[in-house]
């Protein structure tokens, strides 16, 4: 929780500041979030017959009088602020009852909720609910008036009881627009107006006082965008590779009336043809983009294929005045630029990056820091780690798992697609799409689906995967519209663009980069003992069967054995170095990471994380077969335990692609995905939880905290921020 | 999921006009005036890969060229990039498994004499038609004559790699293997006249009318159509955040 305070109530804030050794603003505020609740009480506890947090007299000790002087001022609301919470949510059947989220495609139900065991709120108290358009910080602390853009605010009365009764549907949420011109959705901010008066102020409960949105209504990023579409079917690029120097162009029609705009580059793959993307390139040129697919020379190699990426490139740029009779001169924003590539061609594009990365004069008419995206659908890896890095470039991976070609079958590390994504330092999504094949990604005439009877998905089914995760890719990279960021881990059941059938498995990887301060409590990579994380914190487990080790499958088959612990890790070449852990079940057991005290301060971060998948044709996983699911339980410092199953939205593990060959069962290659639970749902119901004082993170399974039986492969635990 | 699944190509294929006028190569049997049109998109599955190199691949040559260039250039078939200055534009036929076009490392083509071996380019892949247009390099002699000799020239598919990846080593490591699986000279045929010709474009051009002529699916044309807009909605200005 955050709170803002404005300047005129500043003076009467530092004059009710009264208790030494207390954090906040107030006797009994603790943690600073200018409410006096339970989770003050939770850091007195914890700090009990300390000089520590929680001495609420100021006279260096917490006991029994700080104590009672806490009680005496239980539920305060500090003076001096509206207290920014999260109130946007998609209700649950169970509890915590409330899913946090922003993201709302146009026409969906909008709830809000506010837990009485977090916020200070009194049954029967009646308040007021505005929407309004969403404003910066700055915006409002100099525009606190109240304006709900359903043209009246909405009275809403707080019941007694937990979260569950107080969840408020907001009325005609289906009706907010959702239409940002070029951007794909609208942002709004919401404020319970606790005290009536039309203006966000001291009390009032506000969601988005800060530079984010409450609320990102979208329009469904598979439709057609705004813009209508102009093709040129094809162009010549000066100085580009003979017999490679044709490419297609695609643009608003009304470019002269938008200011400059980021360039996409469409780089095909081997046997592929420049012309098989019109749906790619008119999809985006639909959201505003200047996208070219060019023809690219990739029988000989990568080398060559990142030749041609590099050569359209500064083609374009150099020739917006003559392209298309000038149409797009001066609208090229060179400094915003992204390059998809598909299969050779996605490795092909990752190898131009690092060629400008190693030697930056390559990129002409541009810089290295243009290249704001890269999205590889299938790629190969033929060069491996030294030449097809995609350092710390934002990088997007999509890969089919009936894929027939670049099919990541355990005997060809060329193809194995995840090797680009575990390379990358960026900002990293990958999704797997069950059912999906090598060309259905592009208009080409080939079947190379390889899967299990009754799941190929088809070619239009893909690509209408394909179009909304890719335009959600270039908005959240390139325009910074972060709203469509939830769709890169959110399960489809939540949300899910509508041309994409319920029936399609979507496997999604959300991982952040270090340059957004996660605390890592174990990635694995830095200490190789199974009872010390990377961290340095203690691991304990009662789980069978632990290995960590590079995410390599070392035999060349998915059949599994002992001696491949981590059977279906596809995602390390011999010169990788990407490490993870393994473990199975067959009972209620657990493994428990111990957090250093320097790290134990969660409480500005915003969930808890780990990239998780299932060992491919393990025992254990054949028995299960289906989705896996696991109880994540944060311990704070006074021993206050608060669980929360990662299938409370929906987070199952999922059973990898059922399909057959390099060796006996079925199963392909384990498939990560991320799963986030949000830290404030530890915290509902009344739990206590000091998000301050964490001690201890532990997952748990079997038993009431998951699946009765399985094996899991993971990575990345930490605690993450929005 | 119960849509169906359906492929579309949007390739145009329009007659090139023939640049290289000299060329007198005869048409594949069996192929009309009225199978060079347009081929309708035919979902085809992607064949398993064949064991290379073996007799199995079938190679037959249609057709040779001997070209000289003006103008040399350095190719990507070799990681060497030697300069290459002239040698034989052929067609070739071959078993449709082998010609498949795969994002993993295809076959090299490769070509032998008594004393050379030589990766060979290619510009189409062939797949639909069964016809691959190739490059075989060939130093050009003092008097301007392709240097190499063709008698008893082998042709093949060899490991499957990356051609810009291919040095002479390996190169001596596919002839072995080549003996090895008992590649045998390909069948001799009438070889044109050798032409000059200025520079790898005109060498491309050259190879762009015989993909017109062999494998019409794969011609990428130069033609500006534009297409229709899509249904427009009115903009509106950003928002603030």
């Amino acid at each position: 929780m955050r709170s803002i305070t404005f300047g005129w109530t500043l003076m009467a804030a530092a004059s009710f500041a009264t208790a030494s050794g207390a954090r906040g603003e107030c006797i009994g505020d603790f943690n600073g979030d200018l409410m006096v609740t339970a989770e003050d009480l939770g850091i007195l506890l914890a700090n009990w017959a300390t000089s520590g947090d929680g001495d609420a007299n100021g006279d260096g000790y917490v006991d029994g009088e700080d104590l009672t002087l806490f009680f005496s001022n239980w539920a305060a609301v500090c003076p001096g602020s509206a207290t920014e919470i999260r109130l946007a949510c998609q209700p649950l059947v169970a509890a915590p009852y409330a899913s946090f989220v922003r993201t709302f495609l146009a026409g969906a139900a909008v709830t809000i909720a506010v837990d009485p065991t977090l916020t200070a709120v009194t049954a029967g108290q009646v308040a007021d609910l505005f929407v309004v358009d969403a404003r910066t910080a700055v915006q409002w602390e100099s525009n606190p008036a109240l304006v709900d853009v359903r043209g009246v605010s909405q009275a809403i009365t707080y019941a007694a009881g937990t979260v569950e009764q107080n969840r408020f549907t907001v009325a005609d949420g289906s009706t907010l627009s959702a239409n940002g011109g070029l951007a794909v959705g609208r942002g709004y901010d919401l404020v319970i107006d606790q005290d009536r008066d039309g203006t966000l102020s001291v009390g009032d409960l506000v969601d988005g006082s800060d530079d984010r949105c409450a609320l990102w209504i979208t329009r469904d990023p598979g439709s057609v965008g705004s813009y209508p579409v102009t093709t040129l079917s094809s162009y010549t690029a000066s100085g580009a590779t003979t017999g490679f120097t044709l490419a297609r162009l695609w643009y608003p029609t009304a470019i002269a009336t938008l200011g400059q705009r980021p360039l996409v580059v469409i780089s095909h793959g081997n046997g592929h043809n420049y012309a098989w993307y019109d749906y790619l390139g008119t999809h985006l040129a639909s959201w505003g983009y200047i996208v070219i697919s060019h023809q690219n020379n990739t029988v000989p190699g990568i080398e060559t294929s990142s030749t041609t990426t590099l050569q359209h490139t500064a083609a374009i740029i150099a020739q917006q005045a003559t392209v298309a009779g000038g149409a797009i001169n001066g609208k090229i924003d060179t400094s915003r630029i992204g390059w998809i590539g598909h299969s050779r061609g996605g490795e092909g594009i990752v190898r131009a990056y690092d060629r400008i990365f190693d030697t930056p004069s390559t990129a002409v008419g541009y810089t290295l820091s243009s290249i704001q995206f890269l999205c590889a659908i299938a790629p190969t890896d033929f060069l491996g780690v030294g030449s097809a890095n995609p350092h710390a470039a934002n990088f997007m991976l999509l890969w089919g798992a009936a894929d027939g070609d670049v099919s990541g079958i355990p005997t060809n590390s060329v193809a194995w697609s995840f090797d680009l994504a575990e390379r990358s330092t960026g900002v990293r999504n990958t999704m797997i799409v069950h059912g999906a094949d090598h060309n259905d990604f592009n208009s080409g005439t080939l079947n190379d689906f390889v899967g299990p009877a009754g799941t190929e998905i088809g070619a239009i089914e893909a690509k209408d995967v394909a179009k909304p995760f890719i335009l959600a890719g270039l908005k959240y990279h390139l325009e910074s519209e972060l709203g469509l960021g939830e769709f890169f881990w959110r399960p489809s059941a939540s949300l899910r663009p509508a041309d994409i059938a319920p029936t399609t498995i979507l496997v999604k990887e959300f991982v952040v980069p270090a340059t957004s301060n996660p605390i890592v409590i174990d990635n694995f990579q830095t200490q190789s003992s199974t009872t010390l994380s990377s961290s340095g914190g203690a691991v304990s487990a009662t789980v069978a069967n632990i290995s960590e080790a590079l995410a390599r499958d070392t035999d060349g088959t998915f059949t599994w054995s002992t001696g491949n612990p981590h059977n279906g890790s596809v995602r390390d070449t011999a010169s990788d170095t990407q490490r993870m852990i393994a473990w199975d079940w067959t009972s209620p057991q657990s493994m428990e990471w111990a957090v250093l005290p320097t790290l134990s301060d969660v409480s500005e971060h915003a969930y808890i994380e780990v990239r998780v998948g299932q060992g491919s044709r393990h025992p254990n996983s054949v028995t299960l077969n289906g989705g896996a699911t696991f109880s994540v339980v944060l311990r704070d410092g006074a021993g206050i335990e608060a669980r929360v199953s990662s299938n409370g939205s929906g987070e199952a593990v999922n059973r990898p692609y059922q399909r057959t060959g390099s060796g006996t069962g079925a199963g392909w290659q384990t498939e990560l995905r991320t799963i986030r639970l949000r830290l404030r749902d530890f915290q509902a119901l009344g739990s206590g939880l000091n998000l301050q004082t964490i001690a201890a993170v532990r997952l748990e399974v079997g038993g009431t905290s998951g699946s009765s039986i399985g094996r899991f492969i993971l990575d990345d635990l930490q605690f993450t921020k929005e | 999921m119960t849509r169906m699944k359906r492929r579309t190509t949007s390739l145009i294929f329009t007659t090139r006009i023939a640049l290289f006028a000299s060329l007198t190569l005869a048409m594949p049997a069996g192929m009309t005036a009225a199978a060079q049109q347009v081929a309708m998109p035919v979902i085809s599955v992607m064949p398993a890969l064949p064991v290379t190199p073996s007799t199995a691949a079938g190679v037959k040559v249609i057709s040779m060229q001997g070209v000289v260039l003006a103008e040399s250039y350095a190719t990507d078939f070799r990681s060497e990039h030697p300069q290459v200055s002239g040698g034989w534009i052929i067609v070739i036929e071959a078993d449709k498994a082998v010609l498949a076009p795969r994002a993993l490392a295809e076959p090299l083509v490769l070509a032998s004499g008594a004393k050379w071996i030589e990766s060979v380019e290619w510009f189409n892949h062939g797949f639909a038609s069964g016809h691959r247009v190739c490059f075989v390099p060939s130093p050009v002699g003092e008097k301007g004559a392709l240097a190499r000799d063709t008698e008893g020239m082998r042709i093949w598919f060899g490991t499957p790699r990356l051609p810009e990846s291919v040095d002479a080593a390996m190169l001596e490591q596919e002839r072995a293997l080549a003996d090895a699986a008992k590649i045998q000279p390909t069948p001799p045929v009438t070889t044109a006249a050798t032409v000059q010709l200025a520079n790898r474009d005109a060498l491309i051009a050259s190879a762009r009318e015989l993909i017109a002529q062999y494998a019409p699916d794969e011609v990428q044309s130069e033609s500006a159509t534009p297409a229709a807009p899509v249904a427009p909605v009115a903009p509106v200005a950003p928002v603030a955040k």
